[in-house]
C-alpha cells in the first residue's frame, strides 16, 4: 500500500463512520451543527495522529500483556492536552463540545488504529494512517452535521437560509434525528461508493 | 515482546510517568490563559449588562450562598463612587441540558438592564435560543422591573413569553433571573444606607413601582414601607393599587412611623 492510499483509504474504503461504524457516540452526540461536527472531527484527528505516532515509536518496548493500558494512557494524555489547549484558546468551542472532548479517550477508532495499525507499522506510515482515518472521520462528521443543520435549523455553518420566523424540522437537531440522518446517509454512502470499493 | 512482571511494571510505570509529566507541563502552560479567558468572559458579561462604570466590579464581588452551597456572585458597578448597577452572576439547574449560568444586570431601582448567557447546555436549535445572538427571547426582559413583570413563563401564569418548543429552557432562564432578583433585593437591604445616600429622584419613582400589590412576600418590605411616605405627592404612580394605596395613606397619617410594621 503506497503512502497516498494510506491517506485516501480513510475517506471512503475504510471510512470510520460510514464503513467501519466506529466512534458512534461522538458522531451522534456532537453533529448538531456542521461546525460542531467539524471541530469534533479535528480534535479527534489530532489525538489520532499523535497517539498513532507515539504508539508506533514505543511499540517494541511494550510487553504484549500491558499494551492496551499503555495505549490508553498515551491516548488519554493527548486528549487531556487537547482539552486544556481548547479551554485556553477556543473557550466557545470548548463549551459547545463539552463532555465529548474527554470522551475522545474511549473513541474506539483511536484505540482501534493504535492496536490494528500503529503497533505494527513505523511512525511515518502510522502518522499517515492517523491523518487518513482522521480526515475520513472529520468529513463524515461535517457531512452529518451539515445535513442535520440544514434540516433541523435551516442554516449552513450558522448562516441561516430560511426566512426569519421559520424553523427547520426540529427533530433533526435532537438525538433521534441523529440516528435518522445517519441511517439515510449510510444508505446513500454505500450506494454511491459500492463501485469505488 | 514477552511479558514478565518486571518489564510490565517498568514499562507501564515509565509511560505513566512521562504522560503525567507531559500533561502537567501543558497544564502549567495553559493555566494562565484559561484563567484569563474565564475572567475576560465574566468581565465582558458585566460590561454588557450594566451601564458604564469606572470601578473594577470583579474585585468588589460579593458572593452569596443560595440553598446552602451554590453561590450567586454580585458585581457592583460604580461610577464616581455611586452605584450605577449590579451585575449578578446567577444560575439555574432546571435547564433541559442541566445547569445554565447567566449574568443579569440590574439598575439600582431593580429594573433589568440586560442579560448575558455565560454558559448553558441547552439543545442547539431549540433551547439555545436563550442567547441573544440566536433569538429575541432575552430581549423581552430588558427594561422590565420584576416587581411588575412576573418572572414566570405565561404557561405558569407569569409574563414571560416562552420560546416555542423550549418551555423548559425558558423556565430555567426565568428561574435564574428570578434568583438574581432575590439576591439583588437581599443586597439592597444589606447596603441600604449606601444605596439611600446615592438615591436620586429616580430612586423614589422606582420604589413606587415596587409597591404594586402581589409582591407581599418580598424580603425588602421594611425598606419599602419606610419609603412609602415619599410618594404621597405622586398619587398617579400608584393608580390601580387601591387596597395598598389606602394602606399607604394610613401609614402616612399615622406619622409615628410604627405604621410600617402593620404590613408585616
Amino acid at each position: 500500500m503506497n503512502k497516498l492510499q494510506l491517506i485516501t483509504k480513510g475517506l471512503i474504503k475504510e471510512n470510520p463512520t460510514f464503513v467501519l461504524l466506529l466512534g458512534m457516540c461522538p458522531t451522534l452526540g456532537t453533529t448538531t451543527s456542521a461546525i460542531n461536527g467539524m471541530s469534533m472531527g479535528i480534535a479527534t484527528m489530532f489525538v489520532l495522529i499523535m497517539s498513532n505516532i507515539v504508539v508506533s515509536l514505543v511499540k517494541n518496548v511494550i510487553p504484549a500483556k500491558v499494551r492496551i493500558p499503555s495505549f490508553i494512557v498515551i491516548i488519554a494524555s493527548f486528549v487531556t492536552i487537547v482539552q486544556l489547549v481548547m479551554e485556553a484558546y477556543v473557550p466557545d468551542l470548548y463549551n459547545t463540545l463539552g463532555v465529548f472532548i474527554p470522551l475522545i479517550v474511549v473513541n474506539c477508532i483511536i484505540l482501534g488504529r493504535a492496536e490494528a495499525f500503529a503497533s505494527k507499522h513505523g511512525p511515518f506510515a502510522s502518522m499517515l494512517d492517523g491523518l487518513g482515518i482522521g480526515l475520513g472521520f472529520t468529513c463524515s462528521l461535517t457531512l452529518l452535521g451539515t445535513v442535520r443543520e440544514i434540516l433541523g435549523a435551516g442554516s449552513v455553518f450558522g448562516a441561516k437560509f430560511l426566512p426569519a420566523g421559520m424553523d427547520g424540522i426540529l427533530i433533526f437537531v435532537l438525538a433521534p434525528g441523529a440516528f435518522i440522518a445517519l441511517g439515510y446517509l449510510l444508505v446513500l454512502f454505500n450506494k454511491f461508493t459500492a463501485r469505488l470499493r | 515482546m514477552q511479558s514478565s512482571l518486571k518489564n510490565m511494571v517498568i514499562v507501564l510505570g515509565t509511560i505513566t510517568l512521562v504522560a503525567s509529566a507531559a500533561v502537567g507541563g501543558i497544564y502549567l502552560l495553559t493555566k494562565e490563559p484559561i484563567e484569563a479567558t474565564q475572567a475576560k468572559k465574566v468581565n465582558d458579561a458585566i460590561a454588557q449588562v450594566v451601564p458604564n462604570f469606572d470601578n473594577t466590579p470583579a474585585t468588589e464581588a460579593i458572593k452569596t450562598a443560595v440553598d446552602g452551597k451554590d453561590t450567586v456572585t454580585i458585581y457592583p458597578a460604580k461610577s464616581g463612587g455611586a452605584v450605577v448597577g449590579y451585575a449578578i452572576e446567577t444560575f439555574s439547574k432546571k435547564g433541559f441540558g442541566g445547569e445554565m449560568s447567566l449574568m443579569v444586570g440590574f439598575l439600582p431601582d431593580g429594573t433589568i438592564k440586560d442579560i448575558s448567557v455565560i454558559s448553558h447546555n441547552e439543545t442547539p436549535g431549540l433551547g439555545d435560543k436563550i442567547q441573544k445572538t440566536k433569538s429575541d427571547f432575552a430581549v423581552q426582559f430588558e427594561g422590565k422591573n420584576p416587581s411588575t413583570f412576573k418572572l414566570a413563563v405565561k404557561k405558569d401564569g407569569g409574563d414571560v413569553d416562552a420560546i416555542t418548543a423550549s418551555t423548559i429552557s425558558s423556565r430555567a432562564f426565568t428561574d435564574a433571573v428570578a434568583r438574581a432578583y432575590q439576591v439583588f433585593q437581599a443586597v439592597l437591604n444589606d447596603t441600604e444606607v449606601e444605596v439611600a445616600s446615592g438615591a436620586t429622584a429616580t430612586q423614589h419613582t422606582a420604589s413606587v413601582k415596587k409597591e404594586t400589590p402581589g409582591e407581599a412576600e418580598e424580603p425588602a418590605q421594611t425598606l419599602k414601607v419606610k419609603e412609602e411616605k415619599d410618594f404621597e405627592f405622586d398619587p398617579n404612580a400608584v393608580e390601580g393599587a387601591l387596597p395598598y394605596d389606602a394602606a399607604a395613606g394610613a401609614t402616612a397619617t399615622d406619622t409615628t412611623g410604627k405604621g410600617g410594621t402593620n404590613h408585616e
